[in-house]
């Protein structure tokens, strides 16, 4: 019963919290100078005016709340303006799965090569200098010249991967940017990881593990790695969100069809369905990505479970 | 024991062969790669607006002419057409082989329901204006539902007439809004331009539409010549510096653009696959005539004077752009002797005329470049208003503004004082490029309004004298200082040697049927 209360209130949470973005999202969009329809080429008022009467953009704030909500409680999110053949439902459901796919490969590659690396190199006096070191230039390096390097390096030169691009049953078009999105992450967990290994190897459990004779390699795997990762959870959330609801820089480098380069080019383009369509997209995936990361802490960390 | 010895000689191969299923599929034989820059607003001809979308329409229909590179038009759904002596009545008789993909004939009913469409304000066709030379056009476009004087006169002959005679009514013709959008695809709403769904005339036939990713096309099986390429693949490119590097990947045999001020670079790397023609587009400065401040023509001849445009051109633009002294692309240097002189002459009756304007350098106005935000733009403000400060001691601030913004800023043209302008002909007609200066015209953000002038774009619009009206327009525009030519545009490709039958084309149109594999016929 309590956890059907919580997520009772959760999902309560998360419906004002869309609610609330969409009248932000119109409201920022009506402000802005410029609208979707303005271009080079002047179209002729009665056509422009038929295209306004279409998406409601000559009904007063009100109202057009009031319709695209009720219209998205339908399940219509209305045609892209940018891309009228489509509607803003497909683009997002072809789009979505790209970068959640990508996302959840880049935490899993960054995840599975942060925590045995972690665990095997914690106790090396330069470790966590090097992991410092390490996360200082990945964040320091901006994604948009990390991906024109692997590039230069993994397909141009060597000449084993595409340059761009992105197909399901191409996975060679996964790898550079997996990799990219990977690679910062991976350093934050390192050196956090490392950071919680060595101050759990002082715990009371961890060094009773050592004077009870148990081998290095249990008390780091039993011991100290769990306390570690319990440690650790807290980073998870952003670092899930920031994977999963995609980089616009990584997806323009790459050509990749996902959810971060529609949301920056709605924005450019004034294209206000695709675009609320996107934010109510990445908020639905930060909301349930915080729940799942809150609900896994709470499952296997005893004292936040204590704590409720 | 001989096959045992080959296993165990060769066990990696045997082992990881599965591999080379994860290998993309690339360099398809029988598949033209192609750079296509943004990703198409729309596969209806009549919605769509965007360069990218046009290309691809031009592969799946076929309009009833086409225009050549050197400006001849050719007939293209059409077998013949005849004008009639007023210059009112085009009659159009269709090719008797003319095919949609699924088989079905083209029809003259087919053009007519089309342009039909095209001008229903619903439909929202941004470019049906293109079609209001048509009798009745301009009141269907505004609302009405009187008569379109567009008639089928039986399967195979279409007759349309004018409201007065344009000269450039068949370039008109050769545009996507005019291309035939057969009557049984309306039913399918917004989905008629999904692959299975989409009918065309064109030498191919859609085939796969993976939004912000690659189009595909295949050869149109109805088409009366089958294009020597099977299938063509339009891949979204946005980043002109990766659809670089795709091609120095060897992922793409075409690419849409280059990136700003590689020529040379490119040049020494790729040889003669870097082809760079000039384009049918002109980049200039227009001067908001509503600003006092720029009310003394002599300011404003001053200021174009003091630009020196081979400098923009060879350092700033870098990619093979041509100096622009007069609006339209292509003419000899205007009368106007001041054209012709070196830039030191220039600079030196730059100032003069600045200082019969009543301006000195230490008095010299500031005045304000309006720009919207790239790169290029950036280093071309810059180095103007370098050189205004060097000649005329002028004082530049730069505003760059995102392009939705900007393009707002320029049309309501209330904190505008000089503005980056730029035209790129819908077609190789003079005409498309003045119109947009004559009074009331939407575009007209400079304010220029001469009587003289627009009687002389109506007089070459409708061919009486269309050349001597066309020199006295430009020649009055200009010395009305309304606006600064800085340079042609250039159309710039690279084109994989693997791939013959590509030609310069001023408006940049390249139909994959007229490309081909080299060593195939």
């Amino acid at each position: 019963m309590k956890w059907l209360k919580r997520i009772g209130l959760r999902m309560v949470g998360t419906a004002l919290t869309l609610l609330a973005l969409v009248a932000v999202c119109l409201m920022l969009l009506r402000a802005v100078p410029g609208g979707p329809l303005d271009g080079e080429r002047e179209m002729p008022s009665t056509v422009r005016a038929a295209i306004e009467a279409q998406y409601g953009l000559d009904l007063p704030f009100s109202e057009q709340y009031g319709r695209y909500v009720s219209n998205a409680l339908d399940g219509e999110l209305g045609p892209s303006m940018q891309y009228p053949d489509f509607n803003v439902e497909e683009l997002i459901a072809l789009s979505a799965p790209i970068t959640i796919t990508l996302g959840l490969l880049a935490t899993f590659l960054a995840l599975g090569a942060a925590i045995p690396i972690a665990a095997a190199i914690a106790a090396e006096p330069m470790a966590l200098q090097a992991a410092r070191t390490g996360t200082l230039v990945m964040l320091a390096v901006p994604k948009f010249v990390l991906a024109p390097l692997l590039v230069l390096v993994f397909s141009l030169s060597l000449n084993w991967l595409p340059v761009g691009g992105f197909a399901w049953r191409e996975p060679l078009t996964w790898v550079l940017p997996v990799a990219c999105l990977a690679l910062p992450q991976f350093f934050v967990l390192l050196r956090v990881l490392i950071e919680n290994m060595r101050a759990a190897m002082e715990k009371s459990p961890v060094i009773a593990a050592r004077a009870r004779g148990y081998s290095p390699l249990r008390v780091v795997t039993r011991h100290a790695l769990p306390l570690a990762l319990a440690q650790t959870f807290g980073f998870f959330g952003p670092i899930l969100v920031a994977l999963l609801t995609g980089s616009a820089v990584i997806e323009q480098v790459f050509n990749i069809p996902g959810l971060g380069r529609y949301l920056v080019q709605a924005a450019l383009n004034r294209d206000f369905t695709l675009l609320i369509g996107c934010v109510i997209t990445v908020a639905t995936i930060t909301i349930v990505a915080h729940f799942v990361v809150e609900s896994l802490q709470e499952l296997f960390d005893p004292r936040v479970r204590a704590r409720g | 024991m001989v096959a045992d010895h080959r296993v165990a000689r060769h066990p990696p191969v045997n082992r990881w062969i599965w591999l080379l299923a994860l290998l993309p599929a690339l360099g398809e034989a029988s598949a033209l790669e192609r750079g296509n820059g943004p990703e198409p607003d729309s596969l209806d001809p009549h919605r769509a607006q965007g360069l990218s979308a046009q290309h691809i329409l031009r592969d799946l229909f076929e309009p009833l002419v086409r225009e050549r590179a050197g400006g001849e038009i050719q007939l293209a759904a059409a077998e013949s057409v005849q004008v009639s002596d007023d210059g009112l009545i085009y009659t159009f008789q269709l090719r008797t082989d003319g095919r949609y993909n699924d088989g079905a004939p083209v029809t003259a009913a087919d053009f007519q329901a089309s342009f039909e469409r095209a001008l229903q304000a619903t439909t929202g066709a941004p470019y049906a204006a293109m079609l209001a030379p048509i009798r009745g056009a301009t009141g269907r476009l505004n609302g009405g539902d009187g008569e379109l004087c567009v008639e089928a006169i039986d399967t195979l002959t279409l007759q349309i007439c004018l409201e007065a005679p344009r000269g450039d009514f068949l370039r008109r013709l050769a545009l996507p809004i005019a291309m035939p959008v057969p009557k049984r695809m309306f039913a399918s709403g917004a989905r008629m331009t999904r692959p299975g769904v989409l009918l065309g005339n064109g030498a191919y036939q859609l085939s796969d539409w993976v939004p912000q990713s690659a189009i595909t096309l295949t050869r149109n099986p109805h088409y009366r010549q089958p294009p020597a390429i099977e299938r063509v693949r339009y891949h979204v490119t946005e980043d002109a510096a990766q659809e670089l590097k795709r091609f120095a990947a060897g992922e793409l045999h075409l690419t849409d653009t280059i990136p700003p001020g590689s020529a040379t670079r490119l040049r020494a790397e790729f040889g003669d696959q870097l082809r760079i023609a000039p384009a049918y587009a002109t980049f200039f400065l227009g001067f908001n005539l509503r600003q006092p401040a720029l009310a003394n023509p002599a300011l404003r001849e001053a200021l174009s004077l003091a630009i020196d445009r081979d400098v923009l051109t060879r350092y700033i633009t870098g990619n093979g752009e041509l100096p622009a002294y007069s609006l339209l692309p292509n003419r000899p240097l205007p009368a106007s002797a001041t054209a012709a002189q070196f830039q030191s002459e220039r600079a030196q009756r730059a100032r003069a005329l600045f200082a019969s304007a009543g301006f000195h350098r230490d008095t010299a106005p500031t005045i304000e470049l309006r720009y919207n935000t790239s790169l290029l733009n950036r280093r071309l403000g810059l180095a103007v208003a370098a050189m205004w400060r060097e000649v005329l001691g002028v004082h530049t601030r730069l505003r760059h503004e995102e392009w939705r913004s900007f393009v707002v800023s320029r049309r309501e043209a209330r904190v505008t004082m000089i503005y980056r302008g730029g035209w790129f002909g819908d077609y190789q007609d003079p005409v498309n490029f003045l119109e947009p200066f004559t009074q009331n015209h939407a575009l007209n953000a400079t304010g220029f309004a001469d009587e003289p002038f627009d009687l002389l774009v109506t007089q070459a619009a409708a061919g009486i004298d269309a050349a001597g009206a066309i020199d006295r327009a430009e020649s009055r525009l200009l010395h009305a200082n309304v606006l600064i030519p800085l340079f042609q545009y250039t159309s710039k490709h690279l084109v994989s040697d693997q791939l013959c039958g590509f030609e310069a084309h001023p408006l940049d149109h390249h139909p994959s049927s007229e490309l081909r594999f080299c060593g195939t016929p």
